[in-house]
Parts: C-alpha cells; structure tokens; sequence
C-alpha cells in the first residue's frame, strides 16, 4: 500500500512539473531574428484620358463663312489621338437644312482645307497626344458648310444641325 | 479841340469792332459750322448714314470629353461630374447611351457653369466594363431654346 501512494505520489509530481519551452533562435552570425510573413497584392488603377472639344454653335452657310472645330485642355494618354467626326451627312454627303415650314431643304457639303466629308471619310479633325501634350495651345480644324443642293428650294431661311462625334482612341 | 477827341473815339470804337468781328469770325471757324443757305448741295455723302451690320463674332460650345467613367454596378444612383462650361452661352441636356442604344440617364436643362454631382440610372448596371458607351450633348440657346449644333462623346462605363 505504501508502495502504491509513493508511486502515485511521484507520478502526480512529474505531472506538476512544468518545463519552459523555449523558441528556437534564428539568425545568422549569431543574431536573433523573429519569424515574419510577408504579402504583396497589385493595385491598378486608370485615370482616363480627357480634353476640351469646341464646336461651333452655329455655321452660316455659303464662302466667306467658316465654322472651327478646336482641341484644348489635353490629358490624353500616349499612343491615342482625338478623332472628331460629323455624323449626321445624309445619303448625298450633305447636311440637311429645311426651311420653317419643313417643306423645302436643301444640301450643305462640309468641306475642310483638306477634302470634302463624305459619309464614308467623315472625319473632320484629328490630333494625337504628341501634338496635344508638346504645347499648351489650343489646335484645332477649319471648315465650310457650302450649299451643294438646292433644287426646288424656294427662297427664305434654312436651318439645320451639325453633331459631332468625338472619340480618343488608339492610333 | 473836340472835334479831335471825336475822331479819337470814332478811331477807337472802330478798332473796337473790328477786333470783335475777328474774333466771331475765329470762334465760329472753330466751331467748324458753316451757314448753309442753299439746302440743294451736291455735297449729300455726310447725310447719308451707312446701312451695315456687324457680323456677330462666332459663337463657340465647349463639350467636355472624356474616354471613360467609373460607376457602382448594381445600383441606380450615382456620382458623377456632368457640367455645362461656365464659358457657354447655351443650355446642355446630356444623355447616357450604352452601345446598343440604350438610354440609362438624360438630364433636365443644365446652365452654363452648373454641374450635376448625382445622377439617378434608369437601370441598374452589371459588373464589367461597357465600351462604345455615348454621352450625347444636346444643346439649346439661353433666349428661346433653339436646337443650337450637339456633339456625342464615345467613352466606356467602367461598373465595379
């Protein structure tokens, strides 16, 4: 009996018994160091390329009178350029003017310097970020709206819109 | 003896007016009129007032164009930054297309120098990027809203 109590006794020490455990240092030339993890993710952001395009409010027909498209405040990104294009040219290349009673039109052909817009080839000015970006200037294109058609237009005051259409794209 | 200071007086009022003459006669050239009694003078060019009008100094509207904007998909509110220049004498509607013609915004009448900072879609947008999107311009004169020449911006909506 005193056998057995002595050996619980003993065994229920051992089990008090609490050792220290202590980390393995890591390091070189004897130096400690702590273990760390490290991660790394990528950000992407784009900031888009942008600018000021000036129309002309309105285009008188006929020589003598002319319309500007023109360019500023350019941020645009390497490698694109800024197209602007006329988008509503009818079936004849023409922009349609009618008279107030919307009974009578006639045709305006858009000519720049250039070539006269067809609906095929109706761009009207484009500028790449080289030219855009090398100065603080403003750039733009000039252009006539000159009446091409006119059969059975009596006389009086024909109006008519221009949209333009303006992109920044690759070239 | 009077009759001499007679003569001097007579001598001295003469003088008198003769220098008063001259200096009417200088005033008046001054005053660059001159009596025109006959009315019938071949001379009619100053009359004539010269019929012209000044051409009106071209109008110019500034569009803002931009390559593309980012939006919150799968809601209908937005923030956005749609402006009419302050430099603008025209109204602008601005109208949101996605490259199918589909209308998702159109605004009511912005002034020149108002910007609009929210915006209501008209439905909600997917997760993505929606490219050949348009921001269409209409614009209208101040005084009475005539369809004034407009311009479409080609961007994408960038949906995260």
């Amino acid at each position: 009996m005193k056998k057995f109590i002595s050996l619980c006794l003993v065994l229920v020490l051992a089990c008090t018994m609490s050792v220290t455990a202590f980390a393995e240092s890591y390091g070189t030339n004897n130096n400690t160091m702590p273990y760390y993890w490290y991660a790394e993710t990528t950000l992407s952001g784009q900031i888009y390329s942008s600018c000021t395009v000036s129309i002309p409010e309105t285009v008188y027909t006929g020589e003598g009178y002319s319309g500007n498209v023109e360019i500023s405040n350019a941020d645009i990104e390497s490698g694109y350029e800024v197209v602007i294009r006329v988008t509503n040219l009818s079936e004849t290349d023409t922009i349609i003017l009618s008279n107030s009673n919307n009974d009578k039109t006639i045709g305006c052909s858009i000519k720049t310097f250039e070539k006269t817009l067809t609906r095929q080839d109706n761009v009207l000015s484009k500028f790449n970020d080289k030219v855009l970006t090398s100065t603080d200037r403003t750039v733009g294109t000039e252009f006539q709206a000159l009446i091409t058609e006119h059969t059975g237009a009596t006389a009086g005051t024909y109006t008519g819109t221009m949209q333009f259409e303006v992109m920044i794209e690759p070239y | 003896m009077g009759r001499k200071k007679i003569h001097k007086y007579a001598f001295v009022g003469i003088c008198i007016m003769i220098i008063v003459v001259i200096i009417i006669l200088s005033l008046r050239g001054c005053n660059g009129t001159t009596p025109n009694e006959n009315n019938n003078s071949s001379d009619t060019a100053s009359d004539k007032v010269l019929d012209f009008t000044p051409a009106e100094e071209s109008k110019s509207i500034k569009i803002p164009a931009v390559t593309g904007i980012y939006m919150r998909a799968g809601q209908l509110n937005q923030k956005v930054d749609f402006y009419n220049p302050k430099e603008n004498n025209c109204y602008f509607v601005i109208s949101l297309y996605l490259s199918d013609d589909t209308l998702i915004y159109k605004s009511d009448m912005i002034a020149p120098a108002e910007h609009i900072k929210e915006i209501t879609l008209l439905q909600e947008l997917k997760r993505g990027i929606y490219r050949n999107c348009r921001l269409v311009y209409n614009c209208y004169s101040l005084d009475n809203k005539t369809q004034l020449n407009g311009s479409n911006v080609v961007l994408e909506i960038n949906a995260q």
